[in-house]
């Protein structure tokens, strides 16, 4: 062997006469230099991720108090970019480090992509002190329990009391999970009256009455006289369709028919279903409905260009003309409700805490702030006045979309019962909301939250359906004769009846915890 | 000893490692080190716990793939298109080239240009200008077929149509550089062996099935046997702006990379996506290795390792 390998070197010596004698000392230093430089490389690799490998523990900050000065992060969504951004920023900062001796660095990220963004951003356990959170868009449920904020109820009565005390105990329900509060809930409509839009110059022109329109389906006159009338005009703009619960008396917060004294949880697809989208195909193929729903993104391009007469809001919240207004290019609307308003509860638009927060305590500060002062709510909705808003009579405002900061998004800051109101929007905005609030009616399910921890892959495989089937069938783009039955039985494939009896019998648990047998509607 | 050998060895070949130093921290870096990410498929990733700490959960990440169908619909679109795309890039690029080779140099440049152009445009533009096409309402396509007293197609609802409308997309772009790869193996191409055939009495026809094809085999072979090793990885951007991530057509469009995209941005959980993300690379190393079994076997010079 060893005879062997000195033949082999000998041999490797020959040939390697022709290499410069410098070149072949450094040799064996450059091996031990590969070795070291992709260590580093690794080392450095490593060492970046090390939050994603190993997790990051929380950080508790040394002085709860406000002797330090701190910088906070928040996310939040928004519209467009603002120009201003900087200026508001700068502004913002002026009074938070006054009074709590902190700055903040506002990261909007727009509505369409903050899912995916904020997903990538959680997941890598990026610094961040405030997240926007709901039940719509970046689940807040889905990501407490990954992990993604922190649990606030220890922190609240000491450093944020005054917010603590300004919204209702309804309001806190909504956000927390399993005994923990990781939601801080934004005071806004909380209630829901799925409504239909007109352009008031069609509906003016054609003689309709929206205090007349009782369903969705007596809007049809309504949008046959449009397709005659006009030409370039879509009577009925839509992206997702118009298909809701509550419109067909069934549940809002478990599908169950309000009525149903056995609390049967529904399947995927209902009769009543049906019966819309079989509405929907009817306007589509008479067209009244859009054709390019397939290729529009978000829900407010079904009436951003100003060229549909009527749409669909399933919120239909007091003052939404106005925002509607600044939207659809600037055309009055009026707003013709299709059902008394529903209690949805008030996770539609909250913040949390995230734990990556080296401050948190501060944050809640700054939340605390946000939520109660004024002049920081305003300058957050509307900018800074003079320059992007002027104060007109009484609390009203106007606005100049084009100043170089405008959010059209009262709802995603703290609390509008501090806001000023824009031009168009009814005086009595604010006292609408805060007695549709109070007197909206409330699900007899509200307080049951459903676990799909068990369910997972079915869930998810469910949510590949909808997205293959539900937008075309929901904005009859496809006719629901062909592909409603391929639909359901897709969504039966992709396990949609595990999930419905996973949720009975999680319904059924919650009942007989609450000493629930029937309902009180029952006969 | 042994350590003497090594320090030969780099050191004769001090310059070409040296060169492909950047590269193997590169590759080291990004392919290597995260690779030990690929755990997390078996965990269930809570931010907080981090990647070790997680529990693990086996397979049941991969649960959610093949329960349903998607895991074989997936996989089927990502081989065949992609094998579309090879055979129908090769034959047309190499069309082109022999065809550019053939006709007079004077407008030469102005042809090469016009083809190269879409190389460089990214798929949001190239998605925008198809849209122009395919729209419902405003495209040229339906603009023409009511024009001609047809029934407009509502293309982008429409699942069987697409095969053939990626294919010509993907072509569209693809064409120029590759038809500029086989352009320039002709030219490099002895200009000897054109002069015999034709003192031989050879026609056009004769020159490039006798001398152009057979010259320009081996860069055919080398190119086909690279395209075989991405052959498991889609073109995301093709497949995810052309058709405008629209449902109807998800059963003909979709394949593994649009479906994990889906999976981590809409689902939102990380462990599930790269479940899927790690399926891919599975597979597709078994069919690198498959296909390189294959090559070896009919000619072994030809093969990659």
């Amino acid at each position: 062997m060893a005879a062997g390998q000195d033949g082999s070197s000998a041999q490797a010596r020959k040939r390697g006469a022709g290499v410069h004698p410098l070149i072949a000392a450094g040799a064996a230093k450059l091996g031990r230099v590969l070795l070291a430089v992709l260590g580093l490389a690794a080392a450095a690799v490593i060492g970046g991720c090390s939050s994603a490998l190993f997790g990051s523990d929380l950080e508790e900050a040394a002085q709860p108090g406000t002797d330090n000065p701190v910088e906070l992060i928040w996310y939040y969504p928004e519209y467009e970019a603002n120009a201003d951004l900087g200026l508001v920023n700068e502004e913002v900062n002026r009074i938070v480090k006054a009074k709590i001796n902190a700055t903040v660095r506002l990261k909007p990220i727009d509505f369409g992509s903050y899912e995916q963004k904020m997903n990538t951003l959680a997941a890598s356990n990026a610094p961040a002190d405030v997240i926007w959170t709901s039940n719509w868009l970046f689940s807040w449920t889905d990501n407490a329990k990954r992990g993604v904020f922190r649990p606030v109820q220890d922190l609240l009565p000491e450093f944020a009391p005054r917010l603590l005390a300004s919204l209702p105990e309804r309001f806190w329900d909504d956000g927390r999970l399993g005994g923990d509060q990781y939601g801080i809930p934004n005071y806004q409509i909380a209630a829901m009256r799925p409504s239909l839009v007109v352009q008031k110059r069609f509906a003016d022109k054609y003689g309709l009455d929206a205090g007349s329109i009782r369903r969705i389906e007596d809007i049809e006159p309504f949008l046959k006289r449009v397709k005659e009338g006009e030409s370039g005009i879509v009577p009925f703009g839509t992206t997702r369709g118009f298909y809701m619960n509550m419109l067909y008396g069934i549940d809002w917060r478990v599908p169950v028919y309000l009525d149903d004294p056995s609390h049967t949880v529904l399947p995927d697809v209902t009769p009543e279903m049906k019966r819309n989208f079989e509405l929907v195909r009817s306007w589509y193929v008479k067209g009244y409905v859009n054709e390019d729903s397939a290729t529009l993104r978000e829900a407010s391009d079904a009436y951003s260009k100003g060229n549909a007469a009527a749409w669909f809001d399933p919120t239909g919240k007091p003052g939404s003309e106005a925002e509607f207004k600044a939207m659809d290019g600037g055309y009055d609307v009026l707003l013709a409700p299709l059902t008394s308003p529903y209690y949805t509860g008030a996770a539609s638009s909250m913040n949390a805490i995230s734990r990556t927060s080296k401050n948190p305590e501060r944050a809640l500060m700054f939340l605390e702030l946000v939520h109660t002062d004024k002049e920081l709510y305003n300058l957050l909705v509307y900018g800074i006045e003079g320059k992007h808003y002027v104060r007109t009579t009484g609390s009203f405002i106007r606005i100049d979309p084009e100043a170089g900061y405008y959010t059209n998004t009262d709802w995603v800051f703290g609390d509008i019962r501090n806001e000023y109101l824009p031009e168009g929007s009814p005086a009595d905005k604010l006292e609408q909301t805060v007695r549709i609030n109070e007197e909206a009616r409330l699900s007899f399910y509200n307080g049951f939250v459903f676990d799909g921890d068990s369910v997972k892959a079915e869930l998810a495989n469910v949510r590949a359906v909808n997205e293959e089937y539900y937008g075309s069938l929901a904005t009859g783009s496809v006719d629901p004769e062909e592909y409603l039955p391929i639909y359901e039985e897709q969504l039966k494939k992709a396990g949609s009846d595990t999930i419905a009896a996973e949720k009975q019998r999680q319904l059924n648990e919650w009942l007989a915890s609450k000493g629930l047998k029937r309902h009180p509607n029952a006969p | 000893m042994r350590r003497n050998k090594v320090a030969r060895f780099i050191g004769k070949n001090i310059e070409l490692f040296t060169f492909s130093l950047p590269a193997v921290i590169y590759i080291f870096v990004m392919a290597y080190v995260p690779m030990f990410g690929a755990v997390i498929a078996f965990k269930n990733y809570e931010y907080d716990k981090g990647i070790l700490g997680s529990d693990w959960v086996g397979f049941k990440n991969f649960e959610f793939l093949f329960e349903s169908e998607n895991a074989f619909r997936i996989t089927r679109n990502t081989i065949l298109y992609n094998i579309s795309y090879m055979l129908m890039t090769t034959l047309f690029a190499l069309l082109v080239a022999i065809l550019l080779h053939e006709i007079s140099k004077k407008w030469l440049k102005l042809y090469q240009t016009a083809m190269i152009l879409p190389f460089f445009l990214s798929w949001v533009v190239v998605s925008y200008i198809t849209m122009a096409f395919l729209d419902h309402q405003n495209g040229f396509l339906n603009g023409w077929l009511t024009a001609l007293g047809f029934e407009k197609v509502q293309w982008y609802f429409d699942a069987h149509v697409w095969p053939y409308i990626l294919n010509v997309v993907h072509l569209w772009k693809s064409i120029g550089f590759s038809a500029l790869v086989y352009f320039a193996g002709i030219l490099g191409i002895d200009a000897e062996l054109y002069e015999a055939a034709r003192i031989d009495g050879a026609r056009r026809w004769q020159m490039i099935r006798n001398v152009t094809i057979p010259q320009l085999t081996p860069l055919i072979v080398i190119l086909l046997i690279l395209s075989v090793g991405n052959m498991f990885r889609g073109d995301f951007g093709l497949h995810y702006f052309i058709p405008n991530n629209n449902g109807m057509t998800y059963s003909t469009t979709d394949i593994i990379d649009t479906y994990i995209y889906r999976a981590l941005s809409t689902i939102g959980d990380v462990s599930m996506a790269s479940a899927v993300g790690l399926y891919q690379s599975f597979v597709g190393f078994v069919l690198v290795v498959a296909a390189n079994f294959t090559v070896r076997r009919i000619n072994e010079e030809n093969s990659l390792f």
